[in-house]
């Protein structure tokens, strides 16, 4: 009875899953400030990308980036390095990738040098700006 | 004639003799001079790499961008410094793509007609160079796009339009550069070499 051993693991996946999803989140990119960081955003993103729906300046809007897939935005001639890469943006894949675009899509046509970690203060401001980020939706 | 216009004249006739000899030396020093100065430009030209025309589109445009920023360098800050950190990064890079990038696309019109002759091949080497260069040119444009945004956000809290206008601007050409301009140069090469058969 294969079926019948596989429900307790099931549900032991599920128990593991559920108590992984209530430890608090220590991330370095969680608890950041949407306020502070919009600042972020304008002083770093806005002069290729726009916070409103549907509106590509050099770079894809950044409405709803959290949560979707790369090359997801319609009519957007993204790098084929972007294409390939298959990334969801999640907070944790953004902070990543925000820190130094170029080592996580390698090719990237983003030429935005990255907020690394070499400089003090970066993974705040990181934090912040996906907590606004966050709020594009 | 007494003893002293006898002298008087031989007087006269030896300055004009020696008047003449510096003349005629000051002639030939300047002769001499630039002899040696033409050898030394036509020396140190013949050292230069020469430098092949551009499709006069881009010349015409990397001209107006250096316009643009040049006279935002000359408005006062935040606007000004800002321009003038924009202008120091993207007038060599500029500069650069004019010496290596640029001259093989003036083969794009013939290439389009079909046409592949083998003095083409000048270009080779060239196209190489902006393959090898790849990674430092990336980081070129990075520093670029960073001093652009600055621009662009001195703009902003300058209430100035035109400089922010002109910066992403400017961020526009850098990513023609990389969807349009490098991956092209990089196509004639490999169409050289294919038309031509050669790996040289």
């Amino acid at each position: 009875m294969p079926q019948a051993r596989s429900y307790p693991l099931r549900w032991l996946r599920f128990a593991v899953g559920a108590a992984l999803m209530s430890l608090p989140v220590t991330a370095a990119w969680a608890g950041g400030d949407p306020d502070a960081g919009k600042q972020v955003f304008k002083q770093n993103c806005s002069i290729c990308h726009s916070p409103l729906p549907g509106k590509v300046i050099v770079g894809p809007p950044l409405f709803g980036v959290v949560g979707r897939p790369t090359t997801s935005v319609p009519g957007y001639n993204y790098s084929p390095a972007n294409a390939a890469a298959h990334l969801i943006w999640t907070p944790a894949q953004l902070d990543k990738y925000i820190e130094n675009p170029q080592k996580i899509v390698p090719g990237t046509k983003m030429t935005f040098p990255g907020l690394p970690d070499s400089v003090a203060g970066n993974a705040a401001k990181r934090a912040d700006l996906i907590a606004y980020l966050s709020t594009l939706k | 004639m007494g003893w002293e216009e006898t002298d008087k004249a031989s007087i006269t006739e030896a300055k004009g003799v020696n008047g003449m000899d510096r003349r005629t030396s000051l002639i030939a020093a300047s002769v001499f001079l630039g002899a040696v100065a033409t050898t030394v430009v036509a020396t140190r030209a013949a050292d230069q790499p020469q430098q092949r025309p551009v499709p006069q589109s881009e010349a015409f445009e990397h001209e107006e961008v250096i316009g643009k920023l040049t006279r935002l360098a000359q408005k006062p800050a935040p606007v000004g410094p800002a321009a003038q950190k924009a202008l120091e990064l993207i007038k060599p890079h500029l500069d650069h793509d004019k010496e290596v990038a640029l001259p093989p696309l003036t083969l794009l019109p013939l290439l389009a007609e079909g046409k592949v002759t083998p003095d083409m091949k000048w270009a080779l080497p060239l196209i190489d160079q902006v393959k090898a260069e790849q990674p430092q040119n990336t980081k070129e444009h990075e520093a670029i796009t960073a001093a652009l945004t600055a621009l662009f956000n001195a703009g902003e809290d300058a209430n100035d339009p035109e400089a922010s206008g002109i910066a992403r601007e400017c961020t526009g050409d850098l990513l023609n550069d990389d969807e349009v301009g490098e991956p092209t140069v990089l196509l004639i090469g490999e169409y050289l070499r294919a038309k031509l058969g050669t790996n040289q």
